[in-house]
């Protein structure tokens, strides 16, 4: 294992070359939590300039690996996995002889979390294009190259972008991702298999074949009314708010019934983002995943949009923290 | 008053005999004479045979946890040349199954004792016929601790989610992964890679790449090492948990190691902060016996099963 400045992003985030887009968005948070600016954990390891880099490489690496295009290319250029990376997802999920070990009880087992945003299928990775750069228009703007898509394709999209069921969740994770709360009870066994056989390269066994160097953004089923063409851009400077991210949502033709269908995220949460009721909300840990889910569908910057929500928040006296 | 306990967890398959396991953690007053003698109850609880070695040269107290009187035989007669052997220096607690042997009580010889008295302390040691030895260690990270720490089948280190005794954990961690990389440069031609590396400030070079280094330079060597760096696995308690935040600095410190050194450290549990804790040291008496249905109990019993959890799968994958 390389020190992290020199891991790759799938090291660096510890998922899978195959990792769908769901492991790494709870891989991202992961990862803020325990090596980001606000953890203990870390400043006793290294110096705060080298802390920091590898803050700023991991949000690299989440912006890269969180965008098919930029992932594909990416994929094409570190060449294929080292002996010391996960396994892959496919070839966790193969069990060998061997049973699932009985899962560890924790001392201290953490409460369910309210609602996880469940798996996404791989297709959707097509779909949720993060924009890195906000480009310098008014908070909404149109965009031409967006008109022409979701006709398209007015069937949906077939089997695979449906509900493949979510894959028993904890199987593909490695030891480290346990410690996300919401998994803790579900203790994956899957050490023994880090070193075990060959590692194909990522293409072969990846479950969802990247697209080529132009991927045709494969938009969504097309929802009754959806001809939400303005694709929303956030102004540089601007502050996501509960409010501003509701104008967006309308902007674009979608109920919150439609956001709590595809995000699994409960409508009532989603009721108290757009509100802003801090109190109500759930820890920040799940908060957070639940705005980026919440930006992924209205197409905006996962990154952006949990930030700029969570700090308008922490300054807001009495809005609670986690927990 | 065993019999007013909870019935004890569903029993396990057995597992290997004599394993012998060391509690430390660098800094003081964290709770490791608390873990050590709690594990030693839940462990006699489960019907093991246990003996729970007070190695905390020059601080020991395990007697006191326990609540027993003022021992007669203890660490220092142990060590001495015609003293008795270390089983029968083993005094029974008030808990069936567990046996203390209690730390020298001021002798100084016994805070400091010769190479070749801690030897023979370390071989008795490995050598008691029982389910498991428990070693009390001290606070620091002094040559004496890290080397009952590194006897050790299992090293635990306990931790308190502060910033103050997180830095100590991972110091603690360090000294004893090079101490056991130096016990090998005793026989191999190593000892400067070592030093070098042990000297380096800021991010440490990960003992991989110690390993890729030592694989150009003396690749005779590089087998041992790798093996040492495989096998040093130690288990992490975080104590005095008040929050969620902060059983997730358990996960989230064996992953920083893993990040920032490379070495695998196994989380076992935290253990909730309960006054019932402090109103049993008061009393001189075991938590896990004073108040067994407490949080605090039931959270030393789930550290119990993680800790034989991994232990069962270590040997199966042995």
């Amino acid at each position: 294992m390389n020190s992290p400045l020199e891991q790759n992003f799938y090291e660096l985030l510890e998922v899978p070359r195959d990792a769908t887009l769901a492991e790494i968005d709870r891989a991202y948070d992961r990862a803020r939590a325990y090596y980001g600016p606000g953890s203990v954990a870390v400043y006793a390891l290294a110096t705060p300039d080298e802390l920091k880099r590898v803050q700023d490489r991991i949000d690299e690496a989440y912006l890269v690996l969180a965008d098919e295009a930029a992932r594909v290319e990416y994929d094409a250029r570190i060449g294929p996995p080292g002996p010391d990376e996960r396994p892959l997802r496919s070839e966790v999920r193969r069990p060998p002889s061997e049973p699932a070990a009985e899962p560890p009880k924790l001392a201290l087992v953490p409460e369910p979390p309210p609602v996880v945003p469940a798996a996404e299928p791989p297709a959707a990775a097509a779909e949720v294009k993060p924009e890195p750069k906000a480009k310098p228009a008014a908070v909404i703007a149109s965009e031409p190259q967006a008109k022409s898509e979701p006709a398209v394709e007015p069937a949906a999209p077939p089997a695979e972008a449906k509900v493949e069921p979510p894959p028993t969740e904890p199987v593909a994770k490695a030891p480290e991702s346990e410690a996300k709360p919401s998994e803790a009870e579900a203790k994956p066994e899957v050490r023994p298999a880090a070193s075990e056989g060959p590692i194909p390269p990522p293409h072969m066994a990846s479950p969802e074949p990247a697209p080529k160097a132009a991927p045709v953004r494969r938009e969504r089923p097309a929802e009754p009314g959806s001809a939400r063409l303005p694709r929303p851009e956030l102004a540089p400077d601007a502050v996501v708010s509960g409010e501003l991210l509701r104008e967006l949502r309308e902007a674009q033709g979608l109920s919150l019934q439609e956001i709590a269908d595809r995000t699994k995220i409960g409508r009532p949460h989603l009721e108290n983002i757009e509100a802003d009721r801090f109190g109500s909300l759930p820890a920040h840990v799940y908060l957070r995943g639940f705005l980026m889910a919440l930006a992924r569908e209205l197409r905006l910057d996962p990154l952006r949009v949990a930030k700029s929500y969570l700090e308008q928040m922490g300054e807001r006296p009495g809005a609670k923290s986690r927990s | 008053m065993i019999s007013s306990l909870p019935p004890p967890n569903p029993p396990k398959p057995p597992t290997r005999r004599r394993q012998v396991i060391a509690v430390g953690g660098g800094k003081g007053g964290i709770g490791k004479t608390l873990v050590s003698t709690s594990l030693g109850v839940e462990l006699a609880r489960r019907g093991k045979q246990v003996v729970l070695v007070d190695a905390d040269l020059g601080g020991a107290n395990v007697h006191t946890a326990l609540g027993m009187d003022p021992p007669l035989v203890t660490l220092s007669d142990v060590v001495n040349k015609r003293g008795p052997r270390i089983e029968d220096a083993a005094m029974p607690s008030c808990v069936p199954g567990l046996r203390v042997v209690a730390g020298a009580m001021d002798a100084l010889d016994a805070a400091n004792p010769k190479y070749q008295q801690k030897q023979k302390l370390l071989r008795q040691v490995q050598a008691l016929d029982v389910d498991y030895v428990l070693l009390d260690l001290g606070a620091g990270t002094s040559f004496n601790v890290l080397d009952f720490f590194l006897v050790a089948d299992q090293g635990l280190v306990v931790l308190v989610p502060e910033p103050t005794c997180i830095e100590n954990v991972y110091r603690f961690v360090k000294a004893a992964f090079f101490r056991r990389l130096s016990y090998l440069s005793e026989e191999l031609p190593i000892k400067k890679i070592i030093e070098e590396a042990m000297k380096q400030r800021g991010a440490p070079r990960t003992p991989f790449q110690l390993l890729s280094e030592i694989e150009r330079s003396v690749p005779q060597a590089a087998p041992k090492i790798r093996a040492a760096i495989q096998s040093f696995r130690p288990g992490l308690i975080v104590n005095q948990s008040r929050s969620r935040e902060d059983l997730e600095v358990g996960y989230a410190v064996s992953a920083a190691w893993k990040k920032y050194f490379g070495l695998e450290m196994d989380f076992l549990g935290a253990l909730s902060h309960d006054d019932e804790v402090w109103r049993s040291v008061r009393k001189r008496r075991p938590v896990l016996v004073e108040q067994p249905t407490s949080r605090v109990a039931r959270d030393f019993s789930a550290v119990v099963n993680e800790l034989l959890f991994l232990d069962q799968q270590r040997a199966r994958t042995a």
